[in-house]
């Protein structure tokens, strides 16, 4: 074996210079990560409208109060699904309609299709709900894993380095946060102006108990789609079907859930314009089959219903008497469930 | 396994810390168990075919140090170049010939002829693996390289995992040796490997994956945009591709520094360039010197005829075309280049004379910014053929990326980049650009201020920091990885 030249400093040596700079390049990177942290923290109404609201929701479901005034022989309902359910689930006209039978809460999370991990937060944090209520199928079951198909797909240690990059830097979508609000002020009376505007949001918000009106993607009269508004994607003859798997991890854990916190499901419709799908049968037999001896799963009518455009304020998500239609609808639908 | 992914960078803090624990002898157990399980990530499946590769040419070069006789050893030699080629045409070009060759019979109106093509998956790195094990075996009949005879190590020379997939393609001559010496943990060498491969990382997540987004919408349907968003597209790929692998390459240097080896610079602004013959001697300069010296010098070279020099330099373009991939786009883009190589030398003169005529070196500075923007006028038309998915949208965004009558400038926010993300994209355009000029011009005062610790420490601070805020993690793979 031969040997490099001659070495210049001892490997101990060199490994202390390595570990210092190292060290001095990471207390660097941990001192700004304070920094930006706490810009983050202590402004978080520069964030995306959206974001404001998750946040302040996510915020009240962790302090266990969701349904700390409701009376003990009140249902508490909590609805979990995407912005669909923000905008078109008024947590105080249902429990208007239900005459006080019921305690709601609206916990549609804009952006997220996913709510296993949220349930468990919120009964991991003392909110006690009996009734949950969900527009959306929970992820299938991954599938199964030959030898075959290991041999042959890429070794992961982990799905994605995404959420990982998200936690590490939790403040990392900042700078484009701040641009985007400096951005947006100009039309909404400054900076000031705007980032009071952002907090009373999402202060209505949790005074509304979760409902949000999507103010910011209505771009027509009233808020109102044009009656003869359509998308090329629209598939007016195509009906669409709700695929429920009744198995794997996630379904698992929400039977686990349900069992440990004493609540049950409720698989209800979501709601959709009049031009996006034809109708749907009353009920999706294929989601009651998979569920057929499920006694904490439940479905209630079609998978979704069809509303005119009027009740629209963008292409997807329902305007404020949209939002009435579809919780009295919802009243209507899930009425026998809790007693007046 | 990708450089931008957390698991490599677990996978490599593991790797390095148990390096420099070990003896040097048994290093190489771990650097090629390392690699191979580097390999095997991908899709472990394909380890099976790098093993094939590893003891062809092991084999050949054993057998060409036995043999006594010229026609033995070029017999070996012969073999192993065919298995080799048989194994890369099987799986990159099969598919490709079947379908080309069905339609040369619908030309001739043979139609009921028709094979069925067989596209087989192509395993990642192929192309540079195979190349670099094959100029092993030439270099040793040609005797410039000692035929190893440890099996594993020279294994673990192809296998290497830094450049494994993407090159640089490493000749023996530099790298083999690199094995037996003893590496000592370098502060130096420790911290050009992390600067290098951070730089490298910067390029990939912040630049390239950035990019990448309104490329694919818009080569994906080009009939779609009109001509402002073509040419964004266009020349966004042109900086995507340069990131990609000039960012791959970078950290593939950076790693291997910070092992103890020196790979080869693969890269050297190659944006800068003031002609087409420069601009090959700064881009992929590993496959174009593997070219030079296994292609072009046995052709002859330069020292023949002018017609059969320019028949061998239009043979190696073509190769490097047809190399990156199997389709038509390949091979007019080798083909693009091999024109601008052979007019750009046989235009020398009445080129000289005109500048003389009209001038032009009157005012500093002139020629050489024509030249440049003609070179990259060139090199981007030659991109569009390389990214395009089809001939027909190839000629379909000639025609159109310079048709801006009736753009709309408020499209091109509608490229698949947000506003802020695409003012962003533009602002590291020209970050690039003016580090690439530094570092290539190195001035003064940048010298100077690189001297400084506190300046160094700042430009890491924001390295790191553009990842963090503005780096793509959604594991997008390297372009390279295709090829």
């Amino acid at each position: 074996m031969q040997s490099e030249q001659a070495v210049p400093l001892k490997a101990s040596v060199q490994a202390a210079f390595i570990l210092r700079g190292m060290g001095v390049f990471l207390l660097e990177v941990v001192a700004l990560w304070f920094v930006f942290y706490w810009l983050w923290s202590a402004f978080p109404y520069i964030r995306p409208g959206v974001q404001v609201i998750v946040d302040a929701k996510v915020e009240e479901m962790a302090k266990g109060e969701l349904f700390a005034g409701a009376k003990p022989d009140q249902a508490k309902v909590a609805f979990f699904g995407h912005s669909q359910v923000l905008s078109g689930f008024v947590s105080d006209e249902f429990d208007r309609l239900s005459g006080g039978s019921t305690s709601s809460y609206n916990l549609g999370l804009p952006g997220e299709n996913e709510y296993v991990g949220v349930i468990e937060r919120m009964a991991a944090a003392g909110n006690k709900a009996t009734h949950i209520f969900l527009i959306l199928p929970w992820p299938a079951p991954p599938p199964a894993r030959s030898l075959w198909y290991r041999l042959t797909h890429q070794i992961k240690w982990y799905e994605s380095d995404d959420p990982i990059i998200h936690s590490i830097f939790p403040f990392r979508t900042m700078p484009r946060d701040l641009a985007v609000f400096l951005a947006l002020s100009r039309g909404k009376g400054g900076v000031v102006a705007f980032y009071n505007y952002s907090r009373e949001a999402a202060e209505m918000t949790l005074k509304d108990r979760g409902y949000y009106f999507i103010e910011g993607q209505s771009f027509y009269p009233n808020d109102q789609l044009p009656e003869d508004w359509t998308l090329s994607t629209d598939k007016p003859d195509e009906v669409y079907a709700r695929e429920i798997v009744a198995s794997g991890p996630d379904f698992d854990k929400l039977e686990a859930l349900a069992k440990k916190y004493n609540f049950q499901y409720y698989l209800v419709p979501t709601y959709q314009r009049r031009h996006w799908r034809a109708a749907p049968p009353p009920i999706n037999e294929e989601t009651v089959k998979q569920l057929d001896g499920k006694p904490l799963f439940h479905v209630l009518g079609p998978d979704y219903w069809r509303y005119p455009n009027k009740d629209f304020a963008d292409h997807v998500h329902t305007n404020e008497p949209g939002a009435i239609h579809y919780t009295t609808d919802l009243w209507n639908l899930t009425k026998h469930l809790f007693k007046k | 396994m990708l450089f931008n992914t957390f698991q490599f960078f677990v996978f490599f803090s593991i790797v390095v810390s148990l390096y420099y624990a070990l003896p040097h002898r048994r290093r190489w157990i771990l650097l090629l168990s390392a690699s191979l399980y580097f390999y095997a990530a991908y899709k472990p499946i394909n380890i099976l075919l790098l093993f094939l590769t590893l003891i062809v040419d092991y084999t050949a070069g054993r057998l060409m140090e036995a043999s006594q006789t010229k026609p033995a050893k070029l017999t070996v030699l012969f073999t192993s170049i065919a298995i080799n080629v048989l194994v890369l045409f099987s799986f990159k070009y099969l598919g490709f010939t079947m379908v080309t060759t069905n339609y040369i019979l619908d030309f001739l109106g043979l139609s009921q002829y028709h094979v069925t093509p067989i596209h087989l998956d192509l395993p990642v790195g192929i192309s540079f693996y195979t190349f670099q094990s094959m100029s092993y075996v030439i270099d040793a009949y040609r005797k410039q390289v000692t035929v190893e005879k440890d099996p594993l190590l020279y294994f673990t020379y192809v296998t290497f995992f830094p450049q494994l997939v993407a090159g640089p393609i490493e000749r023996a001559h530099h790298l083999l040796p690199q094995f037996r010496t003893e590496h000592f943990l370098s502060y130096d060498r420790f911290r050009y490997g992390l600067q290098i491969s951070l730089w490298g990382m910067f390029k990939k997540v912040v630049i390239a994956d950035s990019l990448s987004v309104v490329v694919n919408t818009v080569y994906n349907n080009p009939h779609d945009f009109d001509g402002l968003s073509l040419f964004i597209a266009t020349l966004f790929f042109a900086i995507q591709i340069y990131c990609d692998f000039s960012g791959y390459s970078d950290i593939a240097i950076g790693v291997a520094k910070m092992l103890g080896f020196d790979l080869m610079t693969n890269f050297r602004q190659p944006y800068l360039a003031r002609s087409i013959a420069d601009f090959w001697q700064r881009w992929h300069i590993s496959l174009t010197t593997w070219f030079r010296d296994y292609v072009y010098i046995p052709l002859g070279g330069n020292r023949v005829s002018p017609l059969r020099w320019a028949t061998n330099v239009s043979i190696v373009f073509l190769l490097s075309g047809i190399w990156h991939g199997a389709n038509f786009t390949f091979v007019i883009w080798g083909a693009l280049h091999a024109a601008y190589f052979l007019i750009g030398r046989f235009t020398e003169w009445p080129r000289a004379h005109l500048i003389t005529l009209l001038r032009l070196r009157w005012v500093p500075g002139l020629v050489p910014l024509i030249e440049w923007g003609v070179t990259m006028l060139l090199v981007v038309l030659g991109w569009i053929f390389f990214r395009a998915n089809t001939v027909t949208d190839a000629f379909y965004i000639v025609g159109h990326v310079l048709d801006f009558r009736g753009a709309n400038v408020s499209a091109i926010f509608d490229l698949g980049l947000p506003r802020f993300e695409m003012a962003m994209a533009f602002f590291w355009i020209v970050f690039l650009m003016g580090v690439d000029y530094c570092l290539f011009n190195q001035p003064f005062w940048v010298k100077r201020l690189w001297s400084a610790r506190i300046f160094r420490h700042l430009c890491y601070q924001v390295l790191f920091w553009a990842i963090a805020f503005f780096g793509v993690f959604k594991e997008v793979q390297f372009i390279y990885f295709a090829f």
